[in-house]
């Protein structure tokens, strides 16, 4: 069935961003589609200055931070909110959807590197890369970045004291995929960024004593090789543009891609240079991405569930209290940012949901419209904004807003038993609570 | 219509949700097995001892997954080898800590709780556990461990085919329970969804005391709203955890208050996870599997602070949970047993760590485990690429334990013919 522009430029901005009010997809779906993702891809083309002043003002209101006698340390609760929130307020959603995937592929974690500041540099990283538009230099940069030499004990990579870690990971993880190298070549490839190392505080450095000058074969090319030599080498290794090609699909359009479809799209992404940015754009513009395949096939991560959520009910939370309580409940979850489990990112998918996870979802959401809570929305006050005055309106609102009305049909009458006749002002403002978390709770918010 | 558990199943809608397919060896109309390397200790099964055992049944086993790769060979140490001080000049014991098991084996000095276990006759240790062509990436050997198939990408977990292979209760919602917020794909079945569970305060879906009777309607509405998907797919699989996941919450509720004990466990998720497991036991629903992670075992660097933090917790959570098994009579039907997808190379590396490498001892630990050291030091001279060389296949622990402590018939789970190691107690009724 021919769906409306509308209809696509919800999804996309659900996938390529992380959602947004009814009025969003309206601006969004004025442009047309192909304007829409032009729009998302283009985004330093909108001016985001609101969102720096808001996170400028969240950083001088922040308490002071939590370990005193290591300053450098930071504050890891201020830096969750202040990204959070980014995310929440952006006008530039796919810029901050990228940083999101760049945290999950290029992964560290506060937990080994034990700096909130290192995490937040890496972060502001990301971020300017957002869509590279040259892959390999992306990688260059996050080779030297403090926060991923620590994390991956590259910092501690020394001639004739090798260390594999950030080795085998840069060709595993980042760039090839297992099978396509030997332990051989992690070896080699180790021995080629010894002396890649941070300083004291926290910057890179290129220590020439520490560095192992040998001769080194390294998929097949053999010399004197040095950290950028090793990349070079990957990105010459014909089985990369469809590595990064499928991983980038399977995050923004559905699980299991044709080797076709992967080979069109890896090809766009070689005659480019290596350019994210032209292969992203492609992918949101590939008949893939509008078809019933990809149309509410992922399931909705906790960051997409929640600032979802918050972004289509126009939430605007400006203190850290009230995100620490979220990215509590969001940990809970299965997503804690600047804290993935392990060098793999999140798994995503299927792997989001579990018992466990459903019910963390469902109480998150109660805790979002609780009255006792530092983070709280107003459905009441929403839905007066919006015009809404009787129980039947108040569902149909709702509904289009968290899950564009696109529901089994007695979802509806379900909600509409639920809310009964609310008797006073009191009453009714409860009700409208727990239609937003009831909303939250089904099947069908859950899928993105 | 209300999908039932059973329903559900026939259609096979999760199979089709999940984009799985059939383990292939299960549909293998004969198995054409290829002759599966031998154990050295083990025994050799007499033709026809497989299948169910009764009395068996009513065991529990609760696996706790080490992730990140766990130096065995920090772990377990053969202090009597010289090689083992000349390969580990940093990581080694000093001479005053060496918290021996035998004349050439000692534990790290973090396990004293291991130590007591071992001295009861309660611990089994399985040396130099492994598979043949070791891969060395975390998430190619976890799912190896995971799914006991090193030589397919495998969807099914081998604790997943357990449960489909064993259906005397597979009514039973909580006929095993994940403890974490992450189900691992040793319990991914093709067909039923292992809930997973963190703590029982936040396992159901809470209301707002302040809306008085608003509670039930919210319940009555939740309960409709996740009955059933607009999308199909994956949208099937959330409405069945959803129905899964309340089920489940209202069985739990049983098993709040009937527990109380006086151990003491650690303050940390792990110790609160074996707890809860505890908990669960106490309450006798008929629960077979636990599971449980415990992470942070890649130790690049600095491995000596780190690696000693993640064994005191091992020690404490598993002897608090062994002792308030025994106290509450029931230490001989549960037995524990940890694995980890890799074990560390035999020399550190420059960073004070230890870079990925082979195959690790397992512990199992139980009343009715027959305790002590099952296999022999490892060599630290005969070595593959720098990497300790395997005894026993995993395929053989695993089947050992469908068999002689689950009571089921490890053909249907285990992809090969792998000799049973007899690390159980004989057990009668």
């Amino acid at each position: 069935m021919a769906q409306t522009d509308r209809h696509w430029v919800a999804h996309l901005l659900r996938r390529a961003g992380f959602g947004g009010m009814p009025a969003d997809i309206d601006a969004y779906t004025a442009l047309g589609f192909e304007g829409a993702v032009d729009r998302l891809i283009n985004f330093d083309e909108m001016d985001d200055s609101a969102t720096e002043d808001a996170i400028k003002t969240m950083r001088l209101s922040a308490p002071d931070p939590q370990n005193d006698k290591h300053p450098e340390y930071g504050n890891p609760g201020l830096e969750v909110a202040v990204w959070l929130a980014r995310m929440l307020l952006t006008r530039r959603p796919l810029q901050e959807k990228m940083t999101l995937f760049w945290h999950g592929h290029f992964t560290s974690s506060i937990q080994e590197v034990k700096s909130a500041n290192l995490m937040n540099r890496q972060n502001t990283l990301y971020r300017l890369y957002a869509l590279p538009t040259n892959f390999k230099e992306f990688t260059k940069a996050v080779a030297r970045d403090p926060a991923m030499l620590i994390y991956l004990n590259n910092n501690t990579n020394r001639k004739g004291a090798p260390n594999e870690n950030w080795a085998r990971e840069l060709m595993e993880l980042f760039t090839l995929g297992i099978g396509n190298y030997t332990e051989a070549d992690v070896k080699e490839s180790a021995r080629a960024f010894t002396g890649w190392t941070t300083t004291r505080d926290g910057h890179f450095v290129y220590r020439q004593n520490q560095h192992d000058t040998g001769q080194k074969t390294f998929l097949g090319v053999t010399g004197n090789l040095s950290g950028d030599d090793v990349i070079n080498t990957i990105f010459k290794q014909p089985v990369h543009p469809a590595f990064i090609t499928r991983k980038l699909f399977r995050f923004f359009v559905y699980d299991t891609p044709s080797d076709a479809t992967i080979n069109r799209l890896a090809d766009v992404y070689v005659k480019s240079g290596f350019g994210i940015k032209e292969l992203m754009r492609q992918i949101l513009l590939s008949p893939e991405f509008r078809s019933d395949q990809a149309y509410r096939a992922l399931i909705k991560s906790p960051v997409e569930f929640t600032i979802g959520a918050l972004r289509s009910l126009s939430a605007n939370f400006s203190d850290v209290k009230a995100w620490k309580g979220v990215g509590t409940a969001m940990a809970a979850m299965g997503q804690q940012v600047y804290a993935p489990p392990n060098v793999g990112g999140w798994p995503g998918g299927r792997s989001w949901i579990n018992t466990s996870a459903l019910f963390d979802r469902d109480n998150l959401a109660g805790q979002l419209v609780s009255l006792n809570s530092d983070a709280t929305i107003d459905p009441t006050e929403i839905a007066t904004q919006a015009g809404v005055t009787t129980p039947e309106a108040a569902a149909d609102y709702f509904l289009e807003s968290l899950v564009q009305t696109d529901v089994p049909p007695d979802y509806r009458s379900t909600l509409l038993t639920y809310m009964g006749h609310p008797a006073g002002q009191r009453q009714l403002d409860g009700k409208l609570r727990g239609l937003v978390r009831l909303i939250m709770s089904t099947p069908a918010y859950q899928m993105n | 219509m209300a999908l039932t558990r059973r329903n559900f199943m026939k259609d096979g809608i999760m199979v089709a949700a999940l984009g799985l397919v059939a383990p292939s060896f299960l549909v293998k109309s004969a198995y054409s097995l290829k002759s599966a390397p031998l154990a050295s200790l083990a025994s050799v099964d007499p033709p026809g001892s497989g299948g169910g055992n009764d009395a068996l049944k009513k065991n529990t086993l609760v696996v706790i997954q080490l992730s990140g790769g766990n130096d065995g060979l920090g772990t377990v140490i053969p202090y009597s080898d010289s090689n083992y001080f000349a390969a580990r000049p940093i990581l080694a014991p000093k001479p005053d800590e060496i918290l021996k098991l035998t004349d050439s084996i000692s534990l790290h000095p973090s396990l004293k709780g291991f130590q007591g276990l071992y001295k009861n006759g309660h611990m089994a240790v399985l040396q130099g556990v492994g598979y043949p062509n070791p891969n060395r990436s975390h998430f190619r050997s976890m799912q190896i461990w995971q799914t006991a198939r090193p030589d397919v990408n495998e969807p099914t977990g081998w604790l997943g085919r357990y449960l489909e292979a064993d259906d005397d209760d597979e009514e039973n919602t909580l006929r095993a329970i994940n403890i974490g917020t992450l189900l691992p794909r040793t319990l991914w079945t093709e067909t039923t969804l292992v809930p997973s569970i963190t703590n029982l305060e936040s396992y159901q879906f809470r209301t707002d005391g302040r809306f008085g009777n608003d509670a039930s309607a919210q319940l009555d509405a939740v309960h409709h709203l996740c009955d059933h998907a607009a999308h199909g797919g994956l949208e099937e699989y959330v409405s069945q955890a959803a129905i899964d996941a309340f089920k489940s919450s209202d069985l739990l509720k049983s098993a709040v208050g009937k527990y109380q004990s006086s151990v003491t466990y650690g303050n940390n998720p792990f110790a609160e996870g074996m707890k809860l497991i505890a908990q669960v036991i106490a309450a006798d629903l008929g629960t077979r599997i636990f599971y449980i992670g415990l992470g942070g075992f890649d130790t690049h660097s600095a491995q000596a602070r780190r690696h000693g933090e993640l064994l005191i917790m091992l020690d404490e959570g598993i002897t608090s949970f062994y002792n308030d098994l025994e106290k509450m009579g029931k230490a001989d039907q549960t037995a524990v047993m940890t694995f980890s997808e890799f074990g560390r190379r035999v020399h550190e590396n420059g960073s004070a760590g230890t870079d990925h490498g082979t195959s690790l001892p397992m512990f199992l630990i139980g009343g009715n485990i027959k305790g002590g050291i099952y296999g022999n030091n490892p060599s630290l001279t005969d070595l593959d690429n720098g990497d300790l060389r395997m005894q026993t296949d995993f395929r053989s622990v695993y089947s050992s334990v469908v068999r002689n402590w689950l009571g089921a018939d490890p053909s249907k789970v285990i992809e090969g013919n792998f000799n049973t190691i007899p690390f159980t107690l004989a057990r009668t009724g």
